[in-house]
């Protein structure tokens, strides 16, 4: 019931769209030279590029680190999730401006040869290659993660099993770990290709028209939000389809066997030379997509260290925090909920799928979607408060940071409830069966046999909601209350007026107060709490994925 | 233990954010709301002063253009904006067409604000203002190559001039103007001519048409006057040692008139009931202080004719005069979407 009940309220967003798009919250569509099939085309490469990029990162990385012992693993272990603390649209600024005609580079460049702009070939960073190039950099970790979770999960014995075959060390990769590793790897790009496709901030740096660009150009340069609605529900769409061609192709696959039988695998000794090729290899994605540019901000930052004391930052830091924080403690509570729900009756996955799909909308879609029906509720609040009081209050829902926090929790809940959903599946009901046949009862079963198991999941869980609300931009933007400031909006706005030197220091205090969920998460995940670990590996079967 | 007081400050933290920021300022002795389309750090500064001076406090937030307009018609008279401070005249003409704003008249306006920078019924008004020119690479094309707008149509700057994409209000506001000297047939034209004239397809803001054309991708780009002030002032030497290589070209239209000329302007809203606060706080924008906060920390020109510019933009030796009455600019917005849309200007 109460799984239902919020299941429903979770899908008005999507009616409100659907209601808009119908034309019904007023407006008409104008006739628009809207080049449909660019969109598509563009916004297809774009999130096919980026999952191969990923893909190709996130696996080389994950499988050096699982199978070869070199220098600095231990350390790049855990430094390959930190590029997840950067915010898409910071890189973008960043490189961009390195790589535009009149950044350093070139500059250098044309420094260094006596050559003046156009005497040379140099790639264009603001292009649909840029766009994958930087989007990549800051979603591999995702692939990564998953990956090197369903490599270690292949037990030994596999191995084992390839070489008496007389398969090769070096075509272990490709004949034994991809194929079992492939849902996992299938989540990892299906997230990777849904965040890019709900991308605003890289494309637009980047003038690559897309679906969200669109969207935006509909509504702001023509003033129709009917067109915009309408662009929404058809990039929903592509995704619903991707989403179950990916359910569809591997209907056959079954589940592998728990980590726990499995011997370890024991790491393998390469020569020196190989041993720092390997650590180069795996440097790169971490000094290309976190330390370049956390360099380039420090310098800036540097270069006028007056902004550093400027009080602004600090609120929007706290309101940074509260944010995330009351997000996080939302998209946790409910994904709990969800996730008990679908344990007990499986059939509520069809409820909670599209309760969970905010992730693959653009944020400022979910901005507008949650901001109309709560609008509307707010508006026929104040009106009964004034028929029994005779004073008409103030819009006290989508006046306050509560707006915002709905927004964010939507969008990310799926987040918490695959990270919640895949723990509480590593606890077999027939547990709960045992303990209740011992006449335990459902709240002890919860308190004492769920809890200690599950606590690492929803920690997990809160703490990607955490990291993905503090950069959350397009719908804070838009829905921010007065004299209400984040570090994202901050730091865009800034920047937007092309002020990068001034907002380099919000955009440090964000990557720092992400960095250290990012942090927890890696503590969690690779080193001193291992079962953590193994609970978060079922994120391969979600329930929105069945 | 330690789990029962993280789930306290987190309720806490909870409480706090549902908290609503309205509430609070009831206890306050009088508060306007702002919906700014400016960015916050243009405007929260002059809010700060006027908070001091009147004793009046002003919570602003910032409003995407795109979404202000839906955002109001939306709240409708629940609104609780009071006044709203915009980029651009293409901004306040869609709120007043829609019937969401009411006159604000004072004597202190309209001494301080020519006639040419208010609505005719005071609707809405200017508060600061620039020009959108040529902008030259200095090393490439000699400034009295550009005299007019229009030059801009001759063969000879094919593929060499830059400029940002039409779905910007700095860009539809331009034509609008030209549309009202020079007719539909001749704005066309030279919508038409731009188009020719591009280097590379629209991409990025004024500002990167500036870079760029000081690094070499093209020779001549269209920019307002205060990205350029900006620029030269730049806490990044690597934007002001760009800066210095270009230079701007006010040109004039084939009407004889000077350059175009738009403003940051401010309006209130028709379903707020504090008039009397409303007009403080327009009154003390248009005065010397926050006029000079304009031109001083934005690089714009004052709208006060009495304040005098920025020694910046003091060195270009050009004074701004709009030519054209400001609401035209944006009475004439659809005719100019439909001839970017007809020309193809992206």
């Amino acid at each position: 019931m109460l799984t239902r009940g919020l299941a429903l309220l979770l899908c008005l967003p999507i009616v409100s769209l659907l209601v808009t798009a119908a034309g019904w919250m007023g407006g008409t569509a104008q006739p628009l030279a809207l080049d449909y099939a660019a969109y598509v085309a563009n916004s297809l490469l774009l999130a096919l590029g980026t999952g191969a990029l990923s893909l190709a990162i996130g696996v080389m990385a994950a499988w050096y680190i699982t199978l070869y012992d070199f220098p600095l693993r231990r350390v790049l272990e855990a430094a390959l999730l930190l590029p997840l603390a950067i915010p898409a649209y910071i890189m973008a600024l960043i490189y961009g401006h390195w790589f535009d005609a009149a950044g350093p580079i070139q500059d250098l460049l044309r420094d260094a040869s006596g050559l003046a702009y156009g005497d040379y070939w140099f790639p264009d960073i603001r292009s649909i290659a840029g766009s994958v190039l930087v989007l990549s950099l800051v979603l591999y970790p995702y692939v990564y993660i998953l990956a090197r979770l369903a490599f270690r999960r292949q037990c030994e014995s596999w191995f084992e099993a390839a070489q008496l075959c007389g398969v090769p060390t070096r075509q272990w990769l490709w004949r034994v770990a991809l194929p079992i590793a492939r849902p996992a790897l299938a989540i990892g790009v299906a997230l990777v290709m849904m965040e890019t496709l709900a991308d605003f901030g890289v494309v637009s740096l980047f003038g690559v028209s897309t679906f969200t660009t669109a969207i935006y150009k509909s509504w702001a340069g023509m003033g129709d939000l009917v067109t915009a609605a309408r662009l929404a529900i058809m990039l929903l769409l592509v995704v619903l389809f991707a989403l179950w061609l990916e359910r569809f192709s591997r209907r056959d696959w079954q589940q592998m066997q728990p980590a726990s039988q499995a011997r370890r695998i024991r790491l393998l000794n390469v020569s020196k030379k190989r041993g720092w090729f390997l650590c180069a290899a795996c440097s790169l994605p971490v000094v290309i997509g976190f330390v370049i540019p956390v360099g380039q901000l420090l310098f800036w930052s540097l270069l006028n260290s007056s902004y550093w004391n400027d009080g602004w930052n600090y609120h929007a830091a706290t309101t940074s925090l509260i944010l995330a924080v009351s997000a996080a403690f939302l998209a946790c509570v409910i994904g709990t909920i969800f996730a008990y729900a679908v344990r007990h009756r499986p059939q509520m996955a069809r409820w909670i799928r599209p309760a969970t799909i905010g992730y693959a909308v653009p944020g400022s879609v979910v901005a507008v979607a949650v901001f109309m029906p709560l609008l509307l509720l707010d508006r026929s609040i104040a009106t009964g408060i004034e028929h029994l009081t005779g004073e008409r209050p103030m819009l006290f829902l989508t006046g306050s940071l509560f707006a915002m926090v709905l927004a964010c929790m939507y969008r990310f809940l799926v987040v918490a409830f695959g990270a919640i959903d895949s723990g509480l599946r590593t606890i077999s009901p027939s547990v709960d069966d045992a303990a209740r046949l011992l006449g335990t009862s459902q709240g002890r079963i919860i308190r004492e046999l769920h809890w200690p198991h599950l606590r690492g999941s929803i920690m997990v869980g809160g703490l990607l909601v955490f990291a993905d609300t503090m950069k959350e931009l397009p719908a804070s933007l838009l829905m921010r209350p007065f004299d209400v400031n984040t570090l994202a909006i901050r730091t865009y706005s800034l920047a937007q007026d092309g002020l990068l030197v001034q907002a380099s220091v919000p955009s440090l205090m964000l990557i720092a107060i992400s960095l250290l969920a990012v942090c927890v998460i890696a503590w969690q995940q690779l080193g001193l709490r291992l079962p953590a670990l193994t609970r978060m590996q079922a994120t391969e079967q979600p329930a929105w994925q069945n | 233990m330690l789990l029962r007081l993280s789930a306290l400050c987190v309720s806490l933290l909870l409480l706090l954010g549902l908290t609503p920021s309205v509430w609070a300022a009831e206890e306050e002795p009088e508060t306007i709301y702002v919906y700014s389309a400016s960015e916050e750090h243009l405007v929260r500064p002059l809010l700060d002063i006027f908070e001091k001076e009147s004793g009046i406090h002003v919570k602003m937030t910032t409003v995407d253009r795109a979404a202000l307009d839906s955002r109001l018609a939306l709240e409708g008279e629940d609104t609780p904006a009071d006044a709203v401070i915009v980029a651009d005249v293409a901004n306040l003409y869609p709120l007043q067409a829609s019937g969401l704003l009411q006159p604000v008249t004072s004597d202190v306006i309209k001494q301080n604000i020519p006639q040419m920078l208010r609505q005719k019924d005071d609707l809405w008004m200017g508060v600061a203002m620039r020009s959108r020119i040529y902008f030259i690479n200095k090393d490439k094309v000699r400034a009295s190559a550009l005299q007019y707008y229009e030059d801009i149509e001759d063969e000879t700057w094919k593929d060499r001039l830059l400029v940002r994409s039409s779905t910007n209000a700095y860009n539809q506001s331009l034509l609008a103007d030209l549309i009202y000297r020079r007719g539909e047939e001749e704005a066309t034209k030279w919508a038409a001519g731009v188009v020719d004239a591009m280097a590379r397809q629209p991409e990025g803001g004024d500002r990167d048409q500036l870079r760029a054309i000081a690094t070499g991708v093209g020779d001549v780009a269209l920019s307002n006057t205060y990205y350029f002030g900006q620029l030269l002032t730049s806490d990044d030497p690597s934007d002001r040692k760009l800066a210095k290589k270009l230079q701007p070209v006010f040109v004039k239209s084939m009407d004889g008139k000077g350059p175009h000329v738009n403003i940051r302007g401010v309006g209130m809203l028709k379903a707020s009931d504090k008039k009397e606060a409303v007009t403080k706080f327009f009154e003390f924008l248009t005065q010397e202080e926050a006029q000079k906060f304009f031109t001083k920390h934005n690089k714009e020109y004052p709208a006060n004719p009495n304040v005098a510019a920025d020694p910046v933009l003091q060195a270009w030796g050009f004074e701004p005069k709009p030519q054209v009455p400001v609401e035209m600019l944006g009475e004439l917005n659809a005719k100019a979407m439909a001839i970017f849309a007809k020309v193809g200007w992206e």
